[in-house]
């Protein structure tokens, strides 16, 4: 089992897009166990939890329904990436589920909370300091505007380069640098407000 | 300005290494997403291949089809052009019955012929006067 699990490895994305667009099922999955956590981690940070799971699921099929029209298949997590944006746009305009999402959020903060307080309490000073702070960077990422947020998610979280930056987002690259500027300034500021000095 | 270009980097890996340490990490799926996207992505490519692609069993059955409707339409072509020669000489058989018949209802009568004499008509009734 481990042998095929290393062979799948083995196998570039290039082919497994080139497969996908004759239609094999197989080579999709593999593709969406290589890049679900990325898919995911991205779409959470943009989005947050609420509609999570229906959003990496309309990721992903809109990935396959498109992949006839993937000119370039070694651009293929750069393409997912876009399409990730994409769908986090379309989601952060129904504003109308903003409410719900912030409850929803707060409600989820509570029980994590309880959860890891119940959890830590040997360790308790430094499991509350965690929670703080997590708590800290969502909110302080949420303030952001999503035009501001998408560049910190995707160049300082999940760690692409500026060039890749621009290229998901279709902007010049000198665009990507002055909003990653902007961006690392408001979230310094916010949690200097909170008591962080970084 | 110089010792912001010094200072902004550093600033920078701190507060990036800030949020990658603490940012909170991506909840679990509650549904299996996998195999709902594999099972959606199934049905897609199912449906794709009804409307795009031609079933054989499907073109078996459609090709007799397609050559009798085809035979049909090309024999009431010829057929129609066949006809179409008769009728033109029906029009021309037509045209000259107009004609001879249209110059016999315009041939003068004598305006005459189109009286009569009571006593002629009715001989009977000036006689019992």
């Amino acid at each position: 089992m481990k042998v095929l699990a290393d062979d799948h490895s083995k196998i570039a994305d290039s082919q497994l897009v080139e497969k996908c667009q004759l239609g094999d099922q197989s080579s999709f999955r593999l593709l969406y166990q290589r890049y679900q956590y990325k898919v995911r981690a991205t779409l959470y940070k943009l989005c947050g939890s609420e509609l999570l799971d229906d959003l990496q699921q309309e990721v992903f099929l809109k990935a396959w329904k498109s992949l006839p029209k993937l000119k370039n298949p070694q651009y293929f997590s750069t393409w997912l990436y876009r399409i990730c944006w994409n769908v986090s746009c379309d989601q952060g305009l129904a504003t109308k589920k903003d409410r719900q999402r912030k409850l929803a959020r707060i409600n989820q903060v509570k029980q994590s909370l309880e959860y890891d307080l119940a959890k830590s309490r040997h360790d308790s000073q430094k499991g509350l300091n965690r929670l703080h702070y997590q708590e800290l960077i969502e909110n302080a990422l949420q303030q952001l505007s999503l035009d501001h947020r998408v560049v910190i998610v995707l160049h300082d979280l999940e760690d692409l380069q500026q060039k890749e930056v621009a290229q998901i987002l279709s902007i010049p690259i000198g665009t990507v640098k002055s909003r990653l500027f902007q961006a690392r300034k408001n979230l310094r500021s916010y949690l200097e407000t909170e008591g962080i000095t970084l | 300005m110089k010792k912001m270009t010094k200072k902004q980097p550093l600033e920078d890996d701190v507060l990036v290494n800030f949020l990658q340490t603490y940012s909170r990490p991506t909840p679990l799926e509650n549904k299996p997403c996998e195999d709902l996207i594999m099972r959606s992505i199934a049905q897609h490519k199912s449906n794709t291949l009804t409307t795009k692609k031609l079933n054989p069993r499907r073109l078996f059955w459609l090709l007799p089809f397609t050559i009798f409707s085809g035979f049909l339409m090309l024999s009431g072509h010829l057929f129609r052009q066949k006809l179409s020669p008769q009728l033109v000489s029906d029009y021309q058989d037509m045209d000259s019955f107009m004609i001879n018949t249209w110059q016999e209802s315009m041939v003068e009568e004598e305006p005459e012929e189109d009286f009569f004499f009571v006593n002629e008509e009715y001989p009977y009734v000036v006689g019992s006067y």
